[in-house]
């Protein structure tokens, strides 16, 4: 009789090495839920209903913003990397379309986060049509897109200039591959289980640095050409704009 | 009384044995057949709910429904009532369309195709989330077919063949609004649009004339303020494959709103005047225009556009162009109208399948 006691507890010490070995030899992936917060300054964008000044000094209010993302990137501490190759994200926060998740991603410490705010050229020039009516770079989904030829729209800002009891439309539409930009974040996170990495927007900055814009004195439309280097200048502006606000626990 | 005996135990073991065959019978009998709703390349593949899978029997059923005037107050109307095939599913050229009362609705009755591309609700103000709950909103609206559904389930309990379509497509007899509103969304997931000559010229099997292709450039083209070049600037609201970005959008059409549209239901003042952005596919033969069918013609519905747009406090940020005026000639607009002709698609307009089934 002791000896099947020695066995079972030999069975239960070999059963509990054995876990602790799994999480020492392979790493532990989990889903990173991500969500990006639109703000303006240290406010939630109110689409519509709410004015803000920027740094210039310009009033308006926000209708649209809407933006396409792809080849995200993590760098672990350790100097790897982890690309998400094929995932490509539309978001539209006044639709509440403002969170994605990535899959497969190791457990562990990371320094930083990298993406593109647009899509490479051979996926811009390629059939809208062949995507599935829900996919993020379908034309049923969203209608960022010129044609063909020209290709997606990256970015997109609508909304409306106030000024002396007037108001003044604006549509300013980001694309072309020269204006596809990479966001990169330096900064240490780590990532565990049930996580979500908080990004931030801050549509401010957009109209601040290193460009301080006016927008009373830019092209009102801009779909990207003809418009003094208007849709650069945005553009140049929008890497600042994103920041990493950390990694904070999914309650649910 | 021995005959009397052998005939009353005949009687019995014949009902049993009928209990049990038709009892056994049924419970094969539910075994409806997947349907498999085939797509022409120019048309994404959608994502239909997963809760109510398209089965020959349900989609049968579905439209039986849809042609039936059970579905009415007083019998006399069915959804096909304003929404007829020839006219890519809207009413007969008319701008408001009249209910059992012979009174008016309150708005244009609205094309029905490709409704699975539709992933902002339903509607010209967006009230209904899903088709399924769109299908039972107009059977009890006073202004329309003026029924209740409890009477609705009552009417069709009482018919011969009704619970049996029903066992045949959900596999219970039982008849509910839940029911009846899969079915007639199943049907109306069948109707396809997607082979017009656009189609087939994006396909490389059709051509288009000089007219259709300037008017297809224009549709494409933004109008430049600085330096000024033309252009329709439609496609930024009637965009991809189903000419719609499933919005809800001030056009322009009025600077103080008498129908608040989706505001109405939103209850947001940021949302009046907003009504949904229609497909442009049939446009053709869907006419009158608008949420109110206030223009009769598409060269009205240019001519907005081009120089009647006016503003107001939600005017959508596109329709920036507009309101200063197009400047497009009377050629341009009449390319532009050609190219929306070529939108219309036949086969769906005369698609046998589509039609009341009589058998």
């Amino acid at each position: 009789m002791k000896k099947y006691y020695l066995a079972l507890f030999l069975s239960i010490f070999i059963f509990a090495c054995s876990e602790d070995d799994d999480i020492d030899i392979i790493t532990q992936k989990v889903n990173l839920n991500v969500e990006i917060k639109h703000y303006f300054n240290d406010k939630m964008i109110e689409f519509d209903t709410e004015t803000y000044l920027n740094e210039f000094g310009n009033e308006l209010s926000v209708s649209k913003l809407r933006y396409l993302i792809s080849d995200i990137t993590l760098t672990k501490k350790d100097g790897s990397i982890k690309e998400f190759e094929n995932q490509y994200v539309y978001i539209d926060p006044s639709r509440n379309r403002d969170t994605f998740t990535l899959y497969g991603v190791d457990v562990g410490d990371y320094t930083n986060i990298t993406y593109n705010i647009g899509v490479d050229s051979t996926t811009n020039h390629s059939d809208p049509t062949l995507f599935d009516a829900d996919h993020p770079l379908s034309l049923i989904v969203h209608n960022l897109h010129w044609g063909w030829i020209d290709g997606y729209i990256f970015f997109s800002l609508e909304g409306n200039l106030h000024y002396m009891g007037n108001k003044q439309l604006f549509t300013y539409h980001l694309g072309f591959d020269r204006n596809l930009k990479t966001i990169s974040i330096d900064q240490n996170y780590s990532i565990s289980e049930n996580n979500i990495l908080s990004l931030q927007f801050d549509l401010a900055k957009l109209f601040k640095s290193p460009n301080l814009i006016d927008q009373s004195n830019e092209a009102f439309i801009t779909h990207s050409v003809n418009d003094n280097g208007y849709s650069d200048r945005l553009v140049q502006n929008l890497e600042g704009a994103f920041t990493l606000k950390g990694i904070i626990q999914n309650e649910n | 009384m021995k005959i009397r005996i052998i005939f009353l135990v005949l009687m019995v073991l014949s009902y049993c044995i009928i209990v049990s065959c038709s009892e056994e019978t049924k419970s094969q009998e539910y075994n409806p057949t997947p349907y498999e709703l085939v797509l022409p390349a120019s048309l994404p593949k959608p994502k239909l709910p997963e809760d109510n899978p398209l089965t020959v029997e349900g989609i049968k059923l579905g439209n039986k429904l849809f042609f039936d005037d059970l579905l009415s107050g007083d019998n006399t109307m069915s959804c096909s009532g304003c929404h007829n095939q020839k006219h890519a599913f809207t009413d007969n050229e008319l701008a408001l369309s009249l209910g059992i009362h012979k009174e008016e609705g309150k708005r244009n009755s609205m094309p029905i195709f490709n409704m699975f591309y539709h992933n902002n609700g339903f509607f010209w103000d967006g009230r209904a989330a899903s088709l399924r709950e769109q299908s039972l909103m107009p059977i009890q609206d006073p202004l329309e077919m003026d029924e209740t559904l409890e009477n609705v389930v009552k009417k069709l309990k009482a018919t011969k063949e009704y619970p049996q379509l029903f066992f045949n497509a959900f596999g219970t007899t039982e008849i509910n609004p839940l029911r009846i509103s899969l079915a007639l969304e199943q049907y109306m997931f069948t109707l396809v649009s997607g082979n017009s000559k656009y189609d087939r010229y994006q396909a490389g099997t059709d051509q288009f004339t000089e007219s259709e292709k300037r008017g297809f450039d224009l549709f494409f083209a933004e109008r430049d303020p600085i330096p000024f070049i033309k252009g329709g600037d439609c496609f930024h609201c009637h965009s991809g494959p189903n000419f719609t970005n499933n919005e809800y959008m001030n056009n322009g059409l009025d600077e103080f709103f008498v129908d608040l549209g989706l505001g109405a239901v939103t209850k947001k003042a940021s949302d009046n005047g907003k009504f949904k952005v229609p497909s442009l596919r049939n446009v053709q033969v869907s006419g009158p225009y608008m949420h109110d069918g206030r223009f009769k013609t598409l060269e009205e519905v240019l001519d907005h556009y081009n120089s009647g747009v006016v503003d107001s406090p939600t005017l959508d940020a596109n329709m920036h162009g507009a309101l200063l005026g197009l400047k497009l000639n009377e050629q341009e607009k009449t390319d532009i109208i050609n190219f929306l002709k070529t939108l219309t698609d036949e086969e769906y307009l005369t698609n046998l399948e589509y039609k009341k089934n009589t058998d």
